[in-house]
């Protein structure tokens, strides 16, 4: 075979679920920018880093200006009112922030609903993704936006914009980077609400979401040695164990101090790792996060994976996590909490996946 | 579908030799050659059980199977690796008999199953299946693809056979062209509307023989069993078929039941071959090449080769599958063709020529 | 200088065409091929009209001549120059490279089904394009060169494999059947491990879709068939000659060895460009020449009304699959497929109607 040609040889984000899949697109491109941490991206919060919008002032007339995570500078003469979105995640993520676009993406995955926006029932905003998860462009140009938004992949380009180049003539792009923690995303989220003249909506959100990474933190403190694997279900071919290294969810919680299932390859192998039903008895997880809303595994061998036969095993509402806010995330720590809480450590079978 | 698989060739395959003047010649020979097959098939069955993407010793392999203790051992070793393996001994062998008789029934060497639509016809029934009734389980689909193999194929059947006179090799190729493009556009048609449905879709696609229940060759196991016997009684009025039409009705065969035939015996063994474990492509068409280097042209001796044969092919490519990407796997439908294409390009090279 | 005759049945008339080396080329022209060209150029303008003033974003036909001749809105120049313009053009040319190609393809093999694919070019240009798309995540120009690669160099890797003492027609179409089979393959396994999304606009371009058709693509279509459309249709003599037996087509001055080289290399030439532009679109290169030689009545390739078909064909076909199903723009490939194979079925069915089959 010619497995070492390819570059992701294992990656399988297979059978994953609607919320799951398109994420993928946003989240899970090639490489990643590896071991930021919190609090560097929360240094980045403050506007020490790449920020340097006329961001607070509320007051519009003048020139505007923003900075994005790509450090590409956007120079507008007056502040942009309308105002694009292109992708499923960052019209959630902007959605729940307080921006309300003229235009924005839905390819029905179900990650924008999570924030209580139906796009076919709000008259006001033009609908620009189509069901096979294409741009319509002649949609967007109808809109006539002046600022479009974009998620930004691993490798640094744009997400839509790489497979519509020609929209760039239209107005100018700002790019969210996807492949962040959630406070990093959503904080950016803020910060662009903020520099469009409108207020961040979730600040009791933002609130909860603080109390809700407070408590996961002492929960894992309290539990040193339990090993947590997030997985999803490939059907016939087995399970895959989600990449920690790839994933924002992941990059969040482990940056809480979770111990996490690590998957060959590392960062390489950039979605996760595919296991065999011959071999799912050995992945060595303490506590499984079945982290999609496929149902689960009807195979025999799954039920006698210690962890399951255990019952340390989460099967969450996932609906929200790729839909990237306080609220949806306050809600996540806090599940994830209670489960680390009351999970015993050493259940699972020692060694590595790999 | 491609339209390359559907090529339609004039030249008629070589006259069997009558009385057995295959390349080793004589039916004891034979006999003997298809015995030791079998062995060889035994001893691929027996590797597939104790070989797999965990490592298992080979003493504890042979304790499970005596006795089995419930341990995870014993799981994987019965319910796992056993199950696959009968499925891949039955998939294997129906897609071999099922290619031999294709190439004789179209007089073609290049055709395979796909030319009647059966594998777009299951592949049609599957998605409609999970995008229109989104039923999501491997025993689901089972029925469905095997509803759908058998429509797309009567299909084919009787848009090649309209008219007076019966269905001619040519005919039948292109009404399996038309037919595998139409219904190949409604697959990507609804793939294309639901990211879920593409997703569940793609991996179906790809043939495999992991992850089935053993209900799945409970299910499929009557249509193989039927579609075997009638391909398999199906040699003596094929060979005559081989001599040309005329020849073959002064032979008295009765060459429009010949062909209904055989087509009913290839759907069935298609069908469920396909309804099993997904469509596998190249095995029913490289095996009865391999087959015929032994046996010559004689169907009688050509299809029992080509069912054994074929069987090792898949069981065979299945272990390697399992071996070349511990923790996981790659689907046998993927290694098939990959182990099997340089085998067939050698034999081809290596022939004179005359024999395609 | 050109010096018409009377042809054969008094109808046709020889045309003899000095060609650019000083050598004579000739080739059948009759009135009915000309009308039939002179129709497909009309009603293929015709679709072109509609095609441009139509879309979600609304332009009238009197807007879009404006918008042409320099005038409109710029969003009404984002529209046209941009989004509608370079995808009319590609779907024009492509389809007319796609008809003239297999025109070729279909004389040479003497097969109504012959092309490329027999020797494993569109499976090769799926590997390259996948391979780009999936693996290396590369630009639209990329994705073009590497289905180009793939291609050609399957087509090329396969006549060398069965090269032994000189190439025979059925190992080449077997061992074109095992190397298609080997990255088919690997095309299976390239689309099932990767992200879904990716997976996504990998399989669109299996299907062949003009929704990214952009300026680069419509220059490299359209000199591709500025140089080979002319060369293809001066060939048609020479294979009309060569559909009789390589004795008669010697008997006639025809070398069949240079002919039959050259046909290849012009018909890969046209098939590779069109597919990098678009993908492998299916049934066009199938098709038109089918339809083509029907419409005039005359027998050999008829490159040029092929190519005409095939123009008309795939711009209708892909104004239908943009405006034709709400909610999506499907590619124009679906709709081919379904078109093409219900022609197909078409013919089966009306052939034993005439008791022909």
């Amino acid at each position: 075979m010619s497995a070492t040609l390819l570059s992701r040889p294992d990656a399988a984000s297979l059978r994953t679920d609607a919320e799951f899949r398109r994420i993928t697109a946003e989240l899970t491109r090639r490489g990643f920018l590896g071991g930021l941490a919190t609090s560097a991206a929360l240094v980045g919060l403050a506007g020490c880093g790449t920020s340097t919008g006329h961001g607070g002032a509320p007051a519009s007339g003048g020139p505007w200006s923003f900075t994005d995570d790509r450090g590409t500078r956007v120079d507008l003469p007056a502040r942009p009112k309308r105002v694009a979105f292109l992708t499923d995640s960052v019209t959630a993520a902007l959605w729940a922030a307080g921006v309300r676009p003229v235009a924005a993406f839905d390819s029905g995955q179900g990650i924008v609903p999570a924030v209580g926006l139906n796009l076919a029932a709000d008259k006001s905003v033009i609908q620009i993704g189509n069901k096979d998860n294409e741009l319509d462009t002649e949609a967007l140009v109808s809109a006539r936006p002046d600022l479009l938004i974009d998620a930004i992949q691993a490798d640094g380009t744009l997400q839509t914009l790489s497979g519509n180049p020609k929209i760039k003539d239209l107005a100018p792009v700002v790019g969210i980077d996807m492949y962040q923690p959630v406070e990093h995303i959503v904080g950016q989220a803020d910060r662009l609400t903020t520099a469009l003249g409108a207020t961040p909506a979730d600040a009791a959100a933002h609130r909860a979401y603080q109390a809700a990474q407070a408590k996961l933190r002492a929960a894992v403190a309290a539990n040193p040695g339990l090993r947590v694997g997030f997985v999803f279900d490939l059907g016939p071919n087995g399970i895959g164990v989600m990449n920690p290294a790839t994933w924002a969810v992941l990059k969040t919680v482990k940056a809480l101090g979770m111990k996490l299932v690590p998957v060959a390859g590392g960062k390489d192998n950039t979605y996760s790792q595919a296991v065999s039903w011959e071999n799912v008895t050995g992945i060595p997880a303490d506590l499984m996060v079945w982290a999609v809303s496929d149902p689960l595994p009807t195979e025999p061998v799954w039920k006698r994976v210690p962890a399951v036969a255990a019952g340390q095993l989460w099967k969450p509402d996932i609906r929200s996590w790729y839909a990237y806010s306080w609220a949806n995330f306050a809600t996540l720590l806090e599940g994830l909490a209670e489960h680390v809480a009351s999970a015993k450590p050493g259940v699972g079978p020692k060694g590595s996946v790999a | 579908m491609s339209v390359r698989e559907l090529a339609p060739s004039a030249r008629p395959a070589p006259p069997p030799g009558r009385g057995g003047t295959g390349p080793i010649g004589g039916n004891a020979l034979r006999a003997g050659g298809l015995v030791v097959a079998l062995g060889a098939l035994v001893v691929v069955a027996l590797l597939s059980v104790a070989v797999g993407s965990k490592g298992i010793p080979l003493g504890t392999v042979v304790h499970e199977l005596l006795h089995y203790d419930g341990s995870d051992d014993g799981v994987v070793i019965r319910g796992l690796r056993v199950p696959r393996t009968l499925l891949g001994i039955a998939v294997g062998a129906a897609l071999g008999l099922a290619g031999a008789l294709m190439q004789a029934l179209t007089r073609n060497p290049l055709a395979d199953p796909g030319v009647l639509g059966v594998n777009a016809g299951a592949s049609a029934a599957v998605v409609a299946a999970i995008e229109l009734l989104g039923l999501r389980s491997l025993s689901a689909y089972v029925w469905f693809a095997l509803a759908g193999a058998a429509v797309a194929s009567v299909l084919v059947y009787a848009l090649g056979s309209r008219g007076r006179s019966a269905a001619t090799p040519v005919r039948l190729a292109l009404a399996g062209a038309a037919i595998s493009s139409v219904l190949g556009a409604v697959v990507n048609w609804l793939v294309l509307m639901d990211q879920t449905a593409f997703d569940d879709f793609r991996f179906w696609s790809v043939g495999a023989l992991a992850g089935r229940p053993l209900s799945v060759l409970t299910q499929t196991g009557p249509f193989l069993l039927a579609g075997a016997v009638l391909a398999l009684s199906l040699g003596r009025p094929l060979n005559a078929m081989a001599l040309g039409e005329d020849s073959a009705r002064a032979l008295g065969a009765h060459t429009g039941r010949t062909r209904a035939l055989a087509v009913l015996a290839v759907t069935l063994l298609c069908g469920a071959a396909t309804a099993a474990a997904g469509p596998i492509a190249f095995v029913g068409l490289a095996v009865p090449h391999v087959a015929r280097t032994v046996t010559g042209p004689d169907q009688r001796w050509l299809l029992p080769y080509s069912a054994v044969l074929a069987a090792i092919w898949l069981l065979a490519s299945d272990i390697l599958g399992r071996i070349i990407a511990r923790p996981g796997e790659i689907e046998v439908g993927i290694v098939t063709a990959f182990v099997g294409a340089p085998v067939l390009i050698w034999l081809v090279r290596r022939s004179r020529g005359a024999r395609l | 200088m050109n010096e018409w005759a009377k042809g054969p049945d008094g109808r046709r008339r020889a045309v003899r065409v000095r060609g650019p080396r000083g050598g004579e080329v000739s080739f059948l022209l009759d009135g009915r091929a000309l009308l039939v060209c002179g129709v497909l150029v009309a009603l293929t303008l015709a679709t072109a009209a509609v095609s441009l003033s139509t879309g979600e974003f609304r332009i009238p036909l009197p807007e879009v001549v404006r918008t042409l001749t320099g005038g409109g809105t710029s969003a009404d120049h984002f529209v046209i120059d941009t989004l509608r313009l370079p995808r009319l053009l590609t779907a024009v040319l492509v389809g007319a490279a796609l008809g003239a190609g297999g025109a070729v393809f279909q004389s040479l093999s003497r097969n109504p089904l012959g092309s490329p694919d027999v020797v494993g070019f569109d499976t090769g240009a799926a590997t390259g394009a996948l391979l780009v798309i999936l693996v290396a995540h590369g630009s639209r120009a990329e994705i073009a060169a590497g289905a180009a690669v793939g291609g050609v160099g399957t087509a090329l890797a396969v006549y060398l494999l069965a090269m032994r003492r000189g190439v025979q027609g059925a190992r080449l179409v077997l061992i074109g059947i095992a190397i298609a089979a080997m990255l088919g393959s690997v095309n299976s396994y390239l689309l099932s491990r990767a992200d879904v999304s990716d997976a996504q606009t990998a399989y669109l371009w299996l299907i062949g879709s003009l929704n990214s058709s952009d300026w680069p693509g419509v220059t490299a279509i359209g000199v591709t068939l500025a140089v080979l459309l002319p060369a293809a249709v001066r060939l048609g003599r020479g294979l009309n000659a060569l559909e009789m037996g390589d004795d008669l087509a010697c008997a006639l001055g025809v070398r069949p060895e240079r002919v039959r080289f050259a046909a290849v290399v012009a018909g890969v030439g046209l098939t590779a460009v069109a597919t990098s532009c678009a993908g492998p679109i299916a049934f066009i290169a199938l098709s038109a020449p089918q339809i083509a030689r029907r419409l005039t009545g005359v027998p050999g390739p008829n490159v040029l009304p092929a190519a005409l078909t095939g123009a008309l064909l795939l711009s209708a076909c892909d104004w239908i699959a943009q405006q034709g199903f709400t909610g999506t723009q499907l590619p124009v490939g679906v709709l081919t497929s379904v078109v093409g194979g219900g022609y197909l079925a078409w013919l089966l069915a009306r052939e034993w109607r005439g008791g022909r089959g």
